[in-house]
């Protein structure tokens, strides 16, 4: 049969290449396994170990005090190696309930005869990377070490220990935001981001062994090439004054309901940051530091601007402080838009000094218009000489550009330029308002803000970062002077007569913008939005620091500088009077006056030692030659020397002495010493002078 | 009850069970080598694949059981309504779907369960392909029957009407498929064709299907005039035999129109509709390119993860580069290198001959089924195992381009495994009722 014929040729044909095909893949796999196996088995080896970098130590950020704002601390991960040489079966069987119930009791995660059974069935396994624990601290990694069955060594008993760093901010959420963070190479934020070259140190290699995923285990106990710790950064903050903004700032916000806000300290000499906090309200109705306000976001700046509005006209003479000027009714009708003062009614005609103490609107607009109306480019020059129209090209990564417009730019109009008099059309970071009245402060040398004094590697000075001018001098002394009495003003007369106080001069100005609500505009249907601001500085009469607050979006209905912003500044600058030793120092000059001649209280002690210090003091001594220990007793003109005695079996005056001197003194004489309180030896259980011998212990009181 | 459950068991061809419980049985051990990790150590955790795997047999196999209770004879009345559903399943996943590593053919119910309803096709495909053929006045040839034709040598070109419709309800799902951007799962739908050969397809087809390919890698490889002098060269001889092979010179001088038009447009196709990353494969096959990067670099990985192997392997679970998840993909596409890597050229062999007896277990089947309809099922599905089987083993070892379909029953994945288990599970229960169902 024909048609049979063909279909088994055809069936037979499909056995043929199924069968053939199969082979194929036989005699490949042949090929691979043995022809070329060598080749292969000699590239996968070449893959489980590599040289692999090893973490350095990141460098810590340090505070003005020098505590720690920023440290990494070491953490340890350990593993056991189940089949290590020095665990034979029956070691193992006797110490596996020990070594369980101490790692149980020490960490209290899993019950001992859980970590018993995961031990034994690593074994079991023949693991050799048995993971016991993360996240260990160096005293609980010494504790492990002497744990039964790891306490005969290393390679015997088979712990294993990786160290790893985890980054810690001692001061938890304080001025978190500046100090930032550092993730890989292209984010992070704040100091550590800014200085991370420093503090990042150098990776070093070590010979690893991949065991799967990405586990890596050590081949050995050293690296190849060990890593370079990163260098610490000293920073200019002051943990002090930054809780003290911090907490101000957060009471304020809780109690005005207002959306976010910030706070900057900065010293007026150097443009040092002592204390920079912001803080925005979550979705929680908690305030957190999630954004650097101060320095990255730039808007209408408001009534502080005005500060720049007379400094221009000051510079040109157009106005002294004393010229009238007609404010009238408070209302003033440029364009079909209507400027208004505060005050309902206005302030009619006041002095120039005394407009800009009651921050009124309609003077700043009408001066500018009077005087720059025809060459506004000239105004627009005087803000570029103040450094408002750039960044302050600050370390930190973030900062806003600020926008000063230009009178050949596009969207100039008839508008602009009494708009910017009194600070709107204009976009500047909070930051550069602080610059700008620090530069005032400082007498027109205009300071770069500041974040960090210092490198250094394991204290050694590694690099300094010495204050920048920014602008040597942003006006006349004239000009100065005449902002100077202004800014008093407004504290004494004017619109911040809430923060005036007797203890100490504040000057500064209070601000109250209006700011565009996201897109909306600045008329949004859900009403106005308000940033209340106040910048200024103290002690007025000789500047110490600058301090710039910014409440945005107080819904409370209060919205005023003086009173959402002013208490705020008033609770910074209060702390900081009453606590900084170099703006009392007049109050200790005096008291040091009247100290200044005395000869001080000397401990007794090693006359060397002794010498050494007073000597560096200008304090007059006299030396008994000779002797190791002395007495040092305070005269009139000098401190004089009277030995004690070296004998060793003589017991010596030990009053008047250093507690760390006497039990030296004791001890190398092989006598217990018992103490009581604390201070100088004031009382001793043997009497000086008489024999040690048979004396095994000595009883001092100290006060 | 006896007689009925007699009937659902007894009947069972054993062998092709225990093959299909042996391949599953040992990917799922491979899964668990591939996927095994210090945080997964348990073969039945199920946040891991192997977890999951053995989860996806037991659905399979309790599917399986489902299946043996059903009246086979209802697949035949069924076929076209199943195949329409499915069809409309390929639609929607091109409308609705989500792209899962490129390829827009799933649908996600959540985020650890999707469906491939590609995997369905096949069957589906299978189905209506026997129900096509089985009509008795069905045949590949128009006019006459194929047998008298055959020695003479009479073949042309055409194709009846029925044959048509056969090849259209392949290339509907193909070309679906192909769309999904799956190409692998599409080039699956070029092994009903070999099916088609068992049952008369004109034997030219695929002649002109090898030759185009062997064509297609020379026209890339070599010079164009090269190809083209060698094509005369064939032709030259196949014309002393036109009268025996090909049954008049009007044929001869339509194929080597063909091949001369194929052969010019080769290269223009190459360059212009195949994708960056499909020339690089076919580069990287072909040896003309050494890419440690892309594609060649997981052939290269798979490679040395098998040759590493050795005669009798690592042993389970201690493939060092198997627990380097240093090949990737290694629980579905590339399993078979941990198979190579830790049961060495004993076990791997041992797995291809355990395929061909599969294979030919399931054509010797398909061979005694009285009923046109399910020997033609049996051997799509011979086939479709077949060619899944050749295509990731040949990928794993360097042999075929790698084209991403999973091994039967072997690789992970739920889809392809139910996929499978639906394939086998029917044809199982078509050899059971074969004594029962008419001719």
């Amino acid at each position: 049969m024909e048609n049979r014929k063909d279909i088994l040729w055809r069936i037979y044909l499909i056995y043929i290449i199924t069968a053939f095909f199969s082979l194929m893949i036989v005699y490949k796999i042949f090929q691979i396994q043995f022809v070329e196996g060598d080749k292969w088995r000699e590239k996968s080896e070449a893959i489980s170990t590599q040289l692999r970098k090893v973490q350095a130590n990141r460098g810590n950020i340090l505070a003005h005090d020098e505590t720690f704002l920023a440290v990494s601390i070491p953490v340890f991960e350990l593993r056991m190696d189940t089949k290590a040489e020095g665990i034979s079966e029956e070691f193992f069987n006797n110490k596996i309930d020990s070594l369980a119930y101490n790692l149980s009791s020490l960490f209290k995660d899993r019950s001992g005869s859980e970590y018993r059974e995961y031990i034994r069935k690593g074994r079991i396994q023949g693991n050799r990377y048995l993971l016991i624990k993360k996240n260990v601290t160096l005293s609980e990694l010494k504790k492990v070490q002497k744990f039964p069955l790891f306490n005969i060594g290393r390679v015997e008993g088979g712990l294993i220990s990786i160290a790893k760093s985890k980054r810690i901010k001692p001061y938890g959420n304080l001025a978190s935001r500046t100090i930032g963070k550092e993730d890989g190479e292209t984010q992070g934020l704040g100091l550590e981001k800014a200085y991370d070259k420093f503090l990042r140190g150098e990776e070093g290699l070590r010979m690893m062994e991949k065991l799967g995923g990405n586990l890596w285990r050590p081949v050995d106990q050293e690296n190849t090439i060990d890593p370079i710790d990163g260098f610490d950064v000293y920073t200019t903050i002051d943990p002090r004054l930054q809780d003290v903004a911090e907490s101000e700032l957060e009471r304020q916000l809780a109690m005005h309901q207002a959306g976010y806000g910030c706070v900057i300290l900065m010293e007026v000499k150097t443009g040092d940051i002592k204390a920079i906090a912001n803080l925005k309200r979550e979705s929680d109705g908690k305030y957190y530091e999630s954004f650097n306000y101060a320095i990255g976001e730039a808007s209408d700046p408001g009534s502080t601007f005005k500060l720049a509005t007379m400094i221009a006209l000051l510079e040109d003479k157009y106005v002294t402080t004393h010229d009238k000027i007609a404010t009238g009714n408070g209302e003033l009708i440029i364009y079909n838009h209507k400027l208004t003062d505060s005050k309902k009614g206005g302030h009619g005609t006041i002095t120039v000094q005394h407009a800009f103490e009651v921050s009124s609107n309609v003077a700043m607009a009408k001066m500018v218009l009077d005087h720059y109306r025809n060459k506004p480019q000239q105004f627009v020059d005087h803000l570029k000489r103040m450094h408002l129209d750039r960044p302050l090209g600050l370390e930190i990564p973030g900062e806003a550009t600020p926008t000063v417009k230009n009178k050949t730019d596009k969207d100039w109009s008839g508008l602009t330029l009494p708009m910017m008099s009194i600070g709107y059309e204009i976009l500047l970071t909070p930051m550069q308002i602080l610059t700008l009245y620090n530069a005032v402060a400082n007498n027109g040398r205009m300071m770069k803000p500041r974040f960090v004094k210092e490198i250094r590697n394991r204290g050694q000075l590694v690099q300094s970062i010495h204050p920048v001018a920014l602008e040597e001098k942003i006006c006349s002394d004239q000009t100065l002077q005449a902002c100077k009495s202004m800014l008093e003003g407004v504290v004494e007369n004017g619109t911040a007569k809430n923060l005036n106080n007797t203890v100490y001069k504040i000057a500064g100005k209070t601000g109250t913008a209006v700011i565009a609500n996201n897109n909306k505009g600045y008329r949004s249907p859900s009403g106005k939005i308000y940033r209340a601001s106040f910048c200024g500085y103290f002690p007025a009469d000789n500047p110490k620091y600058t301090c710039m607050v910014v409440v945005n979006a107080p819904s409370n209905n209060v919205y005023y500088g003086n009173v959402v912003a002013g208490p705020i500044f008033k609770a910074v600058s209060d702390k900081v009077y009453a606590s900084a030793f170099d703006i009392n120092q007049n109050y200790y000059d005096k008291k040091r006056d009247g100290l200044s001649n005395r000869i001080p209280i000397c401990k007794s002690g090693v006359q060397d030692d002794i010498i050494t210090v007073l000597n560096k003091l200008n304090i007059n001594s006299r030396r008994a030659d000779n002797y190791t220990l002395v007495h040092a007793v305070s005269s009139e003109k000098q401190v004089v020397m009277k030995p004690l005695t070296d004998e060793e079996n003589i017991m010596p005056d030990l009053r008047g002495m250093g507690l760390k001197d006497a039990i030296y003194i004791l001890e190398k004489r092989g006598i217990q010493v018992r103490i009581k309180g604390k201070g100088m030896v004031r009382q001793q259980s043997v009497i000086p002078g008489s024999t040690l011998s048979g004396i095994a212990e000595v009883i001092l009181e100290l006060s | 009850m006896t007689s009925r459950k007699q009937q659902i068991i007894g009947n069972v061809d054993w062998w092709l069970l225990l093959g299909y419980l042996l391949l599953v049985f040992f990917g799922w051990i491979n899964i668990y080598s591939a996927s095994y990790s210090e945080t997964h150590t348990s073969i039945f955790d199920m946040s891991a694949e192997q977890g999951k795997q053995f989860v996806w047999i037991c659905i399979s196999l309790g599917m399986g059981l489902f299946l043996l209770l059903f009246d086979a004879r209802i697949y035949h009345v069924l076929s076209f309504i199943i195949y329409g559903l499915v069809m409309v399943g390929l639609v929607l996943v091109l409308l609705f779907g989500q792209t899962v590593a490129g390829n827009k053919s799933w649908f996600v119910i959540t985020s650890s369960i999707k469906i491939q309803p590609s995997e369905f096709a096949k069957f589906a495909t299978a189905l209506v392909m026997g129900r096509i053929m089985s009509d008795p006045k069905f045949s590949f040839s128009p006019g006459t029957s194929l047998a008298n034709r055959f020695h003479i040598g009479p073949l042309s070109f055409n194709i009846s009407k029925n044959g048509m419709w056969a090849i259209i309800f392949v290339l509907i799902p193909a070309i679906l498929i192909l769309l999904e951007n799956d190409t692998g799962t599409t080039l699956v739908f070029l092994s009903f064709f070999l099916a088609f050969f068992r049952f008369g397809f004109n034997w030219l087809f695929l002649i002109t299907g090898v030759l185009s390919v062997i064509i297609f890698f020379s026209t890339i490889l070599y010079p164009i005039y090269y190809v083209l002098a060698c094509l005369a060269f064939i032709g030259g001889i196949a014309l002393l035999f036109t009268r025996q092979l090909l049954g008049g010179w009007k044929v001869w001088l339509l194929m080597m129109v063909f091949f001369t038009g194929f052969t010019l447009t080769v290269k223009p196709i190459y360059d212009k509709v195949l994708k960056e990353h499909h020339r690089k494969r076919i580069m990287v096959l072909l040896g003309q390119e050494k890419d440690m990067k892309g594609s060649g670099w997981n052939v290269n990985n798979s490679k040395m993860a098998i040759g590493s192997g050795g005669v009798a392997g690592k042993g389970f679970l201690k493939g060092t580069l198997t627990k380097l998840k240093f090949v990737p993909k290694q629980h579905t596409d590339f399993i078979f290198s941990t198979v190579g890597e830790e049961w060495g050229f004993i076990g791997s062999t041992a797995l291809v001959l355990l395929y061909l007896f599969f294979i030919m277990r399931l054509i010797w089947v398909s061979e005694r089924q009285r009923s046109m309809f399910s020997k033609v099922y049996g051997y799509c599905l011979a086939c479709i195992f077949f060619f899944h089987f050749f295509m990731n083993i040949g990928t794993a070892i360097g042999m075929a381009p790698a084209v991403g379909i999973p091994l039967p029953l072997v690789s992970y994945g739920g889809s392809s495994l139910l996929g499978f288990t639906l394939l086998i599970f029917v044809f199982l229960k078509f050899d059971s009722q074969n004594m029962h169902i008419l001719r």
